[in-house]
């Protein structure tokens, strides 16, 4: 007799499609973080200052979201490690 | 044990690494085919990336995940002795180098299960098959997986695009996607690594269980971990250029953000389907992936006629090689050693003929690097390459200053 496993079946797929979405989409956010800070016109005193604290805080907030979208992906890694131990 | 039954062990084993190492050059693809599309990586940078992720994968994970597919064959495996299971793996070797030769993604796994299946026919006869295991292991996941990835892939390119998305003439920075793909693509090396080495190691244990070398309760033994680690990853270090060819270009028109978000979504799913125990074919995500990436971005082609005869391959696997691997059991089955050996003659020359065929119409790491990369932009270099490459600039430089 044939036996479906619908439900591991739409969780695979909501795992999956869920999981991707949010690595791409926290690198594409540093992505376009890290390329607004690259367009910062600099400007002239005080407003030099505004404009490299504003690159500052550019290059920061992309740095933190590629550390989330690795973090994830190393989370990844980490279910291969312990789940082929458990299947040990 | 006497000598001729221990020279077919040794046979069988040899076959089964060499399934293995067909196994890692057929799927190099699956990870490196998108980072050697967008220039991410140098085609030869790529490969050795991915013969090293596959050879720690498959040390990471050794279990034998239910002794190779047992479920779709009723009954024992090692009752019909080695000779059924040199049969099985002539069947899968054959059809994974004819697809290999065409340049079409199918599944190693797939072969191997129709392989064996073929000779379980043969030796066993129809009721040795399971044919409602089939459709629930084989035929629903190559009609889910693709969809499953392809989705996946889709929404998250079209996510990269929308997030990453600027007025005309400003530069939206998409090409930083290429270090992301560097990681992403290793991932997919990594589970790769982890399933199919894996199978490989429990058909040889199914070998030396069916000659009585080793008891059915015993685990894996260190030799057979170490010998299918390093075939995986010599052929994953081969490269299956042809493959790489059609999965980087044949299918759709690859730029970094797509390239990133397919690799991301064939791990995903890869990974997802191995942890909720939903076993899914590497080839058939990582080609779903691709196609999704290719409908996610604006403008972006995706060949179907290609497309069509993959799925058509996807579904040939299984019958054609249980096809080969039933003609292969009728000659070990009622040819004994004899038949063994011819078996092992005419396999070795049907191996030679398609690659002498293949030599004709050769396609390698350098006409890749030719053609593909360098079209779509300058692939990451390590620090030596860019060193070399700035020697090589400066003093080409001096040499027009000269003149």
């Amino acid at each position: 007799m044939i036996e479906i496993n619908w439900n591991d079946l739409i969780m695979v797929a909501g795992a999956s499609i869920g999981a991707t979405a949010l690595v791409v989409g926290l690198f594409a956010i540093g992505v376009r973080l890290l390329t607004n800070a690259q367009h910062v016109v600099a400007g002239k005193g005080k407003d030099k200052q505004k404009s490299i604290t504003k690159e500052i805080a550019f290059r920061l907030s992309s740095l933190i979201a590629f550390a989330l979208a690795s973090s994830v992906m190393v989370y990844g890694l980490y279910i291969i490690v312990t789940f082929s131990k458990l299947q040990k | 044990m006497e000598q001729t039954a221990f020279l077919v062990v040794v046979l069988v084993v040899a076959l089964a690494l060499f399934f293995d190492f067909t196994n890692g050059f057929h799927d190099t693809a699956n990870a490196m085919a998108t980072p050697i599309a967008t220039g991410a990586l140098k085609p030869r940078t790529a490969v050795i990336l991915a013969a090293v992720m596959n050879l720690v994968g498959a040390f990471i994970s050794t279990a034998v995940a239910k002794t190779i597919s047992v479920d779709t064959i009723n009954g024992d495996l090692t009752k019909w002795g080695p000779a059924m299971i040199f049969a099985g793996l002539t069947g899968a070797i054959l059809w994974n180098l004819t697809t290999w030769f065409f340049g079409l993604p199918s599944s190693s796994s797939h072969a191997l299960f129709g392989g064996l299946i073929g000779a379980a026919i043969v030796y066993g006869g129809f009721d040795a098959v399971n044919v409602s295991k089939i459709i629930e292991k084989v035929l629903i996941p190559a009609l889910f997986a693709p969809f499953i990835a392809g989705v996946a892939a889709w929404l998250a390119t079209s996510l990269a695009y929308i997030i990453t998305g600027r007025n005309k003439n400003v530069a939206t920075g998409r090409g930083k996607f290429k270090i992301g793909q560097i990681f992403s693509s290793s991932l997919v090396a990594l589970s790769h690594g982890t399933n199919d080495a894996q199978k490989t190691m429990g058909v040889i244990t199914l070998v030396l269980v069916a000659a009585g070398l080793q008891s059915g309760d015993a685990g894996v033994p260190a030799w057979v971990i170490f010998s299918a680690a390093a075939a995986i990853a010599l052929g994953t270090f081969s490269g299956g250029w042809r493959i790489i060819k059609t999965m980087g270009h044949g299918l759709a028109e690859i730029r970094p953000a797509q390239g990133f978000a397919s690799e991301v979504a064939t791990g995903s799913t890869i990974l997802a389907s191995s942890y909720l125990g939903f076993a899914l074919s590497t080839t058939q995500v990582a080609s779903g992936s691709v196609i999704g990436s290719g409908l996610g971005r604006a403008g972006a082609k995706v060949r179907w006629g290609k497309a069509g005869q993959i799925v058509i391959g996807w579904f040939l696997t299984l019958p054609a090689a249980a096809a080969v691997g039933m003609a292969s059991a009728a000659l070990t089955k009622f040819g004994s050693t004899a038949g063994l050996v011819l078996d092992a003659v005419l396999a070795l020359i049907l191996i030679v003929v398609i690659f002498q065929l293949s030599r004709k119409n050769n396609i390698n790491h350098k006409s890749l690097a030719q053609s593909d990369v360098e079209e779509v932009g300058v692939a990451i270099a390590t620090p030596k390459q860019v060193r070399k490459e700035a020697a090589a600039a400066k003093k080409a430089a001096k040499g027009k200053g000269k003149k």
